[in-house]
């Protein structure tokens, strides 16, 4: 199932977010990609989860289970901008794919916009994408990855307290459990696009 | 159904459910494994708590007259461990197709919520038509018939009226490969054996 939403019972102890692919081109890894500049790159990363309660152990495999493989998708609130205030505005002008630049116009919570803040650029069920601020002058902002597709005018912007779309990586993890309890489990995450 | 015998207490599971996106794929092409004939089924690996050296050599004896992935085998799925405690009984209110990942089920009026986690038999453990499936989300019990999403997929044809067992029940799995030394690794120095299954989709 696609958009899940991250379960409550599971409580992210470390992580990592990094971009893949910054050299890759539009055509993705199909094998024919362009190489040069990419507009293909996007965020990989592993998360670890804390040791949980049977309770909560069930409901944390029952949601990567929901998930069915790598077909689903779901929201991950990135981790460490979860006590940040939600920021906001919209595209100034429009943007073309591989853009790394972008005007905002009508922020909130201008504050959160700063260099090394995560924003959402448009609707993550369809086009839209995570991005990570690379500096910002007024309402100019340079972000990467680029975007891998064209926004118009008037598309909302979130920074801040974010939430990206992803899917898991690799194999359905285990959900460890003992008598005890579950130890908590790794796994590895990409992007949903 | 052959079970483990009782000197054996597992003492970790690790349970998850293959899926076909699940092989691992090469990230320059998308190139993926093909999927296994049941779809989804569940995959195990479950650690035993230290043996004697006795039981240790029973056990190994054991292990060897499975044949193999030839005879499969019962893991105990205890209410409260693998499974949420169990507060229904449950009826199919509508006819099960293989494939089907959300069934209709009959709950016990005002028992509560049906969470997800929760592990539900359907079929009778002596035929193929045997199958644990996992609760994925959660159902209030209202008295009508409810849609169920399980995993994984329903692999046989279940008639409307049949019992489903709710909560703790028995896994059917196989060994993982038919070469013994494929399917279990020993600890030497803490005397504790780990067993790689599958799980059995036919009796």
């Amino acid at each position: 199932m696609r958009n899940l939403a991250w379960p409550a019972a599971a409580h992210v102890t470390d992580w990592t977010l990094y971009v893949e692919g910054h050299t890759r081109g539009t055509a993705r890894e199909a094998g024919a990609g362009v190489w040069g500049r990419g507009s293909g790159a996007h965020f990989m990363g592993q998360i670890s989860l804390a040791p949980m309660t049977h309770a909560d152990a069930f409901s944390v495999r029952a949601f990567i289970h929901r998930l069915r493989g790598r077909a689903g998708s779901f929201y991950l609130p990135i981790p460490g901008t979860e006590f940040l205030a939600e920021g906001s505005g919209t595209l100034a002008a429009g943007v073309a794919a591989g853009a790394s630049t972008a005007t905002l116009t009508g922020l909130i919570n201008s504050a959160e916009l700063v260099a090394g803040a995560y924003a959402v650029v448009g609707d993550l069920t369809t086009t839209g994408q995570l991005v990570q601020i690379v500096s910002v002058s007024g309402s100019d902002i340079v972000f990467r990855p680029r975007l891998r597709a064209a926004h118009l005018t008037g598309v909302a912007v979130a920074f801040g307290k974010v939430s990206g779309l992803f899917r898991l990586a690799d194999s359905v993890p285990a959900v460890a459990i003992t008598a005890a309890g579950s130890p908590g489990l790794y796994f590895a995450i990409e992007e949903f696009r | 159904m052959e079970t483990l015998p009782s000197y054996a207490k597992i003492s970790e599971y690790q349970l998850r459910i293959a899926s076909p996106e699940s092989a691992p794929r090469n990230v320059m092409n998308l190139k993926v494994q093909a999927p296994t004939p049941a779809v989804e089924m569940w995959v195990a690996q479950i650690a035993f708590a230290s043996m004697t050296v006795e039981n240790l050599r029973q056990f190994l004896g054991w292990l060897a007259a499975l044949d193999g992935r030839l005879t499969a085998f019962g893991v105990p799925v205890v209410a409260g461990v693998l499974t949420a405690l169990a507060s229904h009984t449950a009826t199919l209110a509508a006819d099960v197709a293989p494939g089907d990942s959300v069934i209709s089920l009959n709950l016990t009026p005002g028992s509560g919520t049906l969470l997800a986690g929760t592990m539900l038999t359907l079929g009778a453990s002596g035929v193929d038509a045997y199958q644990v499936v996992e609760v994925l989300a959660d159902v209030a019990a209202s008295g009508s018939p409810a849609d169920v999403e399980i995993s994984p997929r329903a692999r046989w044809a279940f008639t409307s009226g049949a019992t489903v067992v709710v909560g703790a029940t028995t896994l059917r799995v196989r060994l993982a490969s038919d070469d013994t030394a494929g399917s279990h690794s020993f600890n030497p120095a803490t005397g504790e054996i780990t067993l790689d299954l599958v799980e059995g989709v036919y009796a």
